[in-house]
């Protein structure tokens, strides 16, 4: 009974596996990308990840890097789209989420080898922000309590030096 | 205390200079501390007091413990110099990884650690999650560690040392230099240290101007322009963003890191005699000749392989992603300009192997460099030859070989011993850790190139370094780097002073 | 380390010869991969 059970399952979860929604293209993540890079080389794919650092310009131009989670890549985009961006993610703060849809390169041959993409459209999904850098009491608690303590060891370091001292 | 003698003496002098260097490592935990407020990075500016709070209690405990060692002048004997190096470098470990633990960067003391030691033997790997959202304090500390150890923690020590101390040269000698510049140790540190922060100077204000050439606002090219700078001088391969040298998209910012991470690469008394006026040391040097060859080779055998598999098929693409890899490899510096996977996948066999054999020959002795170092493979292979050589010649004739290091120097048994000895603890260090990987279920060809990195103190990655990577594996990068970096000695001294202490108390 | 004019020199000399070095290594890879 077990038995049957378990192959039944299995041959459902293997059909559940062929019923793949019929999408014109797919997200993929950048890392799948990297990691098969030879397959996806010279194709259109989707990506969508966290601009982040900030636009570098490159004239009519600019690069725009992007983190999904996964790996981080460059997109090689016109000016006028990076412009559109008004968020990108640091320290403080969480870039704005774009979806681009271009020609992935292994090794481009405009760029000296570099893997990107070059965008054909870009649709921002998600709109960054500010992140709020709260400090927890503790934190701060513990912080005063050894600052207070390796003030005092110096001092009395000091004190036991002079003591010392001929 | 009238009684003048002290028990324990070892324990003093180990503990005085230990803490010494603690209290040193803690004072510069001000500088990313100044850096997080002055970008209002308030998180990270508590971070670091608590940091710094810590690691000077601990070192200022340790040298009130020793310091018998000051009042009555212990003598420190050789083994202490390597002792004391390899235990601060272990207590550092732990210390200075404690803002990436409070960060919350870390998903582990152990990948705190890692990435710690990863800074000091300025090897690059990097445990630490979403780059791309870390404070500028935080890298600001990341590429300072890689700095520090670059020149090495000691020699920071003891460029500011009040007292001239018999055994300043010893403990310098545990860290795996030994050149004297000058005959004053604490001289020869400030001199290591003048080279530094003049070529700080300059680096990072023509990586500041390219930066800003490339598209970076003027305050991230500045910060981008010290981190890279500190990273390509030291060989240590460290960048502010997930994507590495590939967060640039420009040649031209590649081509100055090559620069500067080939200048970083060779030994200080190198620097030292072309800064007095003798330039001609460039070319007559052994080291600068064997890196000059065995690079060449290394890049002509990379670029004809892959541009006839078709993997970069342009001079440009070669040259940026082949030479530029291949050197980064050789000087064990570990900039990439390449994912990970693209090693495992698009090199192939050939490809990675070229670079493990870059990666272990290394860069130049007394440098921030990793490796067997080239100085070395020259005197092994050049008593190779005079090997050869004696057989051939007539039997009563006597022949001296020299080689040029600075000076010229004789290849005697010795040196030449001395040199193969270091090479097998290499080679055996390299074989252990790849043996690992593979049994932890790692192809042997990406098992070998991480393997290399970690023992070479390169940096590069195929992909086997990585939070989901198994603790034990973890552990033996962080010995391997450890080993690696301090050259065996001082770390075969600690343990055996330990075991011996043990033994005696038992 | 006295002499300041040495030490720029130095560093110029050092930098120069990198830059020959990145040169001479772009010229093989243009021979090989042309």
């Amino acid at each position: 009974m077990r038995k049957a059970l378990k192959q039944f399952l299995l041959a459902f979860m293997f059909s559940a596996c062929l019923f793949v929604p019929a999408e014109a293209i797919k997200t993929i993540d950048i890392n799948s990308l990297v990691t098969c890079a030879e397959t996806y080389d010279n194709q259109a794919v989707t990506v969508e990840g966290e601009a982040i650092g900030e636009v570098l310009d490159r004239g009519d131009y600019a690069w725009v890097n992007i983190n999904d989670g996964t790996n981080a890549i460059g997109i090689w985009m016109t000016a006028s789209e990076a412009e559109t961006i008004e968020n990108f993610g640091d320290y403080k703060h969480i870039g704005d989420t774009l979806k681009i849809t271009g020609v992935f390169s292994r090794n481009c041959t405009e760029h000296g080898g570099d893997v990107d993409i070059h965008c054909a459209s870009m649709e921002i999904t998600k709109s960054g922000y500010r992140i709020d850098d709260k400090v927890s009491s503790s934190k701060a608690v513990a912080a005063s309590v050894l600052l207070c303590s390796a003030l005092i060891i110096v001092y009395i370091y000091f004190k036991v030096l002079k003591r010392l001292k001929p | 205390m009238t009684n003048t003698q002290v028990r324990f003496p070892s324990f003093h002098i180990i503990s005085y200079y230990t803490g010494y260097i603690i209290f040193g490592i803690a004072v510069l935990m001000g500088i990313p501390l100044i850096t997080s407020l002055l970008m209002a990075e308030w998180n990270p500016a508590l971070d670091f007091v608590i940091s710094m709070s810590v690691s000077v209690i601990i070192g200022l405990l340790m040298m009130l413990l020793g310091r018998r060692t000051r009042t009555d002048e212990l003598q420190v004997d050789w083994k202490f110099g390597f002792i004391i190096a390899a235990l601060s470098w272990i207590m550092l470990m732990f210390l200075c990884s404690i803002p990436y633990l409070l960060s919350g960067h870390t998903k582990s003391l152990l990948d705190g650690c890692f990435d710690v030691m990863s800074g000091f033997t300025t090897t690059g790997l990097v445990l630490t999650q979403n780059l791309d959202h870390l404070s500028t304090g935080l890298n600001m500390w990341r590429h300072m560690l890689t700095f520090i150890g670059g020149q090495g923690m000691v020699v920071l020590a003891l460029s500011f040392l009040g007292k001239h101390i018999g055994g300043a040269y010893k403990i310098y000698c545990g860290e795996g230099k030994d050149i004297k510049l000058v005959p004053n140790v604490k001289y020869t540190a400030r001199i290591i240290w003048k080279i530094s922060v003049i070529y700080l100077f300059t680096g990072t204000l023509a990586l500041w101007i390219c930066g800003m050439v490339i598209g970076l606002s003027p305050l991230s090219a500045f910060l981008h322009g010290l981190y890279i700078f500190e990273s390509a001088w030291s060989t240590g391969g460290f960048a502010p963003n997930t994507q590495n040298m590939m967060y640039y998209h420009s040649f031209a910012y590649e081509v100055m890191t090559i620069v500067f991470f080939v200048l970083g690469s060779p030994n200080f008394g190198l620097h030292y005699a072309i800064w007095q006026g003798k330039k001609k040391e460039m070319i007559k040097n052994v080291e600068v000749q064997s890196f000059f060859i065995t690079s060449f080779l290394l890049s002509a055998l990379a670029v004809l392989k892959l541009s006839q598999s078709g993997v970069y098929t342009n001079a440009v693409s070669c040259f940026r992603r082949i030479v530029y890899n291949v050197l980064s490899a050789h000087t064990t510096t570990g900039f990439g300009n390449v994912y990970a996977a693209q090693f495992a996948n698009e090199w192939g066999d050939f490809g990675i192997l070229v670079m493990v054999i870059a990666m272990l020959i290394g860069g130049s002795a007394c440098s921030t460099a990793g490796g067997f170092k080239g100085l070395r493979v020259s005197i092994v292979f050049k008593g190779i030859i005079s090997d050869v050589k004696k057989i051939l010649s007539p039997e009563r004739s006597i022949r001296v070989i020299k080689y040029h290091h600075i000076k010229d120097n004789v290849l005697d048994d010795g040196t030449v011993r001395a040199s193969a000895l270091v090479i097998v603890c290499y080679v055996v260090l390299f074989a252990i850790t790849t043996l690992l990987g593979t049994f932890y279920g790692y192809p042997l060809a990406e098992s070998a190139f991480e393997a290399a990195s970690v023992t070479g103190n390169v940096g590069l990655s195929i992909g086997v370094t990585g939070a989901a990577a198994p603790a034990l594996l973890k552990v033996q990068y962080i010995l391997a780097m450890y080993l690696g970096r301090l050259e065996f000695l001082s770390v075969f001294a600690l343990f055996g002073f330990v075991i011996g202490g043990i033994k005696k108390h038992a | 380390m006295r002499n300041k004019k040495n030490e720029v020199e130095g560093l110029m000399t050092e930098v120069v010869y990198a830059a020959i070095y990145c040169g001479a290594l772009f010229a093989l890879v243009f021979l090989i991969a042309r």
